[in-house]
């Protein structure tokens, strides 16, 4: 399938802080088949490195997974970063994170957020929806780098 | 405190009645002065008036002694009847006179004496006018002009007593008058003198009532600055509470959060864990099946029991934790929202409830009954979570063995209202009535779900409104819930962002 072929170069930059979530999440990613490479990034500054150097160099299509509790600064501002560079704004950004405030939320798309997600404390609910979303990621398009 | 002190203006203040007081003595006295110089007045001018009919009378007698004098003499020379006629008339005028003034001279021993020996010579001259008259009716002229020197010396006597009685009489009117005028001048200089005085005082009590009143305007001026500060000072303090306590909500939502993370990892790698440890009980199933013997009893019993058993303590107990996390995320979330106070109808609210709660209390074949409610002006969504919690909570407390009745009743307390949740179901015991309204603590039987935290909700968001709630119980009775509610939304109360 041309599809799958696509989504085999698509990498997904993890930014999390936590090593724990970052395995749940890596782990319950990949019993939903999806098999994309996934850079792990702990903080916001490598992070950014990440993003405006690194990966975007290889001119490779890019989906940011993003945390928004991080030690050196907020997920919120990476997202403002993001989508206001005109080399990275196309970058489909999934908010997964523990905060459910109604006003964060709505703040995230504001900024243009494509996903917001919450992490389940119960782990059932917790792997069913990433596995959920691994589903989504093996179906949905991402924008080439130079589009 | 100082410059309100007491002494000294109580000192000063009998200083100023004293002033006026005296002011006003000084006033009275010049009133009396006046009466005194009208009375004085009067008096004066009676004597002058007395003076004056003494004179008078004197000048009628001394008119009438001449007028018999003279017509005697013209009767003695002519003979005609008619100076007879007037003759008698003008003798007749002389004793009233004589007696007008002794009765005005009786007060005056000298003019009496002078009065008595007027009457003597009065008498001699009136016995001197029968001789001569007697001679003129006889005709005998040259007798009765030989006699006339006599009469001349009795009327020259006459004269001079008159005299004398008239410059004493004058004599003595102005003697009267000199003292009146002396006494009057007294009166006068003490009349104007004490109302120039007593306005002089009043002129200074004005001053320093002025005065007393601008230090008062001032000391006035003093405590209403004070007290403005007083209100700044309140306001600056509900300000840093209002700010201390969302600083405590911010504090329980980032803990709350902060906790959550944790928890996500213990629960899912415990959950990685039961999986692993499925494995390892279906490997003991085969090792058991394939190489009986080749597991210690110990190992078998670590692998297909302890770790089971304590998975299953981890998991309840991560649970749990996750559930009174939400809770305390619950609260601290309700703390946060912004109030908005509207015109809301409590009927309205409770008649709501009641129907969003209709297919529970059917069930139970609960009876809820909403008493007359009054409209209030508060933050709507607050309300029904509190009531909504009171009902919920009379719903599962409630006893199998009667049927549930909630009664929903309103007292108006002027500027609040009470309004009373009543049931019929187990009640509370009283060393529990204040335990309940605690996060995480709950009373009685433990046969139902739940966290504690419903009525330490409900207490929160009662406050948050500026009311409270208390609860009367009998146990195995039924409870009542007392929500004492603001008709009016206290500004203060409503959070800033």
């Amino acid at each position: 399938m041309p599809d799958s072929k696509n989504h085999r170069h698509v990498t997904i930059l993890m930014i999390e802080d936590d090593m724990g979530h970052a395995r749940l999440i890596e782990k319950n990613i990949r019993r939903a088949g999806v098999c994309n490479e996934i850079v792990h990034v702990a903080d916001g500054t490598s992070a950014m490195e990440k993003l405006s150097s690194g990966l975007a160099a290889d001119e490779c299509p890019l989906l940011v997974l993003l945390d928004l509790n991080l030690p050196d600064m907020s997920g919120v501002t990476i997202l403002e970063r993001l989508k206001a560079d005109a080399r990275l704004r196309r970058i489909p950004v999934i908010v997964l994170t523990t905060t459910d405030d109604a006003r964060e939320i709505q703040r995230c798309y504001d900024l243009g957020a494509n996903v917001y997600i919450t992490k389940p404390v119960d782990y059932d609910q917790f792997a069913t929806a990433i596995r959920q979303l691994g589903l989504f990621l093996s179906v949905m398009q991402v924008p080439e780098p130079n589009a | 405190m100082n410059m309100l002190g007491k002494t000294p203006i109580s000192r000063r203040h009998i200083a100023e009645w004293w002033t006026l007081g005296l002011g006003l003595l000084l006033v009275i006295l010049a009133g009396a002065m006046t009466v005194r110089m009208v009375r004085l007045n009067a008096e004066q001018n009676a004597s002058v008036a007395h003076t004056l009919e003494v004179l008078a009378a004197g000048a009628a007698l001394h008119i009438a002694v001449t007028e018999a004098n003279s017509a005697q003499r013209g009767y003695l020379l002519t003979g005609h009847p008619v100076f007879r006629q007037r003759y008698e008339r003008a003798r007749a005028d002389i004793w009233p006179n004589v007696d007008r003034l002794g009765r005005m001279t009786l007060d005056n021993s000298a003019q009496q004496a002078r009065v008595q020996k007027m009457r003597q010579v009065l008498a001699a001259r009136q016995a001197e006018w029968d001789t001569v008259g007697r001679m003129a009716d006889t005709g005998d002229v040259k007798g009765g002009a030989g006699r006339q020197l006599v009469g001349l010396e009795l009327t020259e006597d006459f004269r001079n007593i008159l005299q004398q009685m008239t410059d004493d009489e004058n004599a003595l009117l102005a003697q009267r008058r000199a003292s009146a005028d002396a006494s009057g001048d007294w009166v006068l200089i003490i009349g104007v003198g004490g109302l120039g005085m007593a306005a002089m005082l009043v002129g200074l009590s004005i001053t320093t009532l002025r005065r007393r009143a601008a230090e008062l305007e001032t000391a006035n001026a003093e405590v209403r600055r004070l007290m403005g500060g007083l209100e700044d000072r309140v306001a600056e303090r509900t300000q840093d509470l209002a700010e201390a306590n969302e600083e405590i909500q911010r504090f329980a939502y980032i803990v709350s959060h902060d906790l959550r993370s944790p928890l996500v990892n213990i629960m899912g790698f415990s959950a990685e864990l039961e999986e692993v440890q499925g494995q390892a009980a279906q490997l003991v199933e085969r090792l058991e099946r394939e190489a009986p013997g080749l597991l210690a009893d110990s190992e078998r019993e670590a692998l297909s029991a302890e770790l089971p058993e304590a998975l299953a303590f981890i998991r309840a107990s991560t649970a749990r934790m996750d559930r009174l996390i939400k809770a305390i995320l619950s609260i601290s979330r309700t703390g946060r929202r912004t109030l908005a106070a509207e015109r809301v109808d409590l009927s309205a609210l409770l008649g709501g409830l009641a129907v969003t709660q209709q297919a529970q209390l059917s069930e139970t074949e609960a009876q809820l009954t909403v008493g007359p409610m009054p409209e209030i002006e508060s933050d709507r969504f607050a309300l029904e979570q509190i009531f909504a919690n009171l009902i919920d909570n009379a719903v599962k407390y409630r006893r199998d063995s009667v049927p549930l009745t909630i009664d929903i009743t309103a007292e108006d307390l002027g500027s609040k209202v009470r309004v009373s949740v009543a049931d019929n179901g187990r009640g509370i015991a009283p060393a529990d009535q204040e335990r309940v309204f605690e996060p995480f603590r709950r009373a009685g039987v433990q046969d139902r779900q739940g966290e504690g935290i419903g009525l330490a909700h409900v207490r929160a968001l009662a406050r948050r409104l500026g009311g409270s709630i208390s609860l009367e119980s009998m146990s195995g009775e039924g409870s009542r819930f007392l929500v004492t509610l603001p008709k009016k939304l206290p500004q203060t109360w409503v959070a800033e962002e």
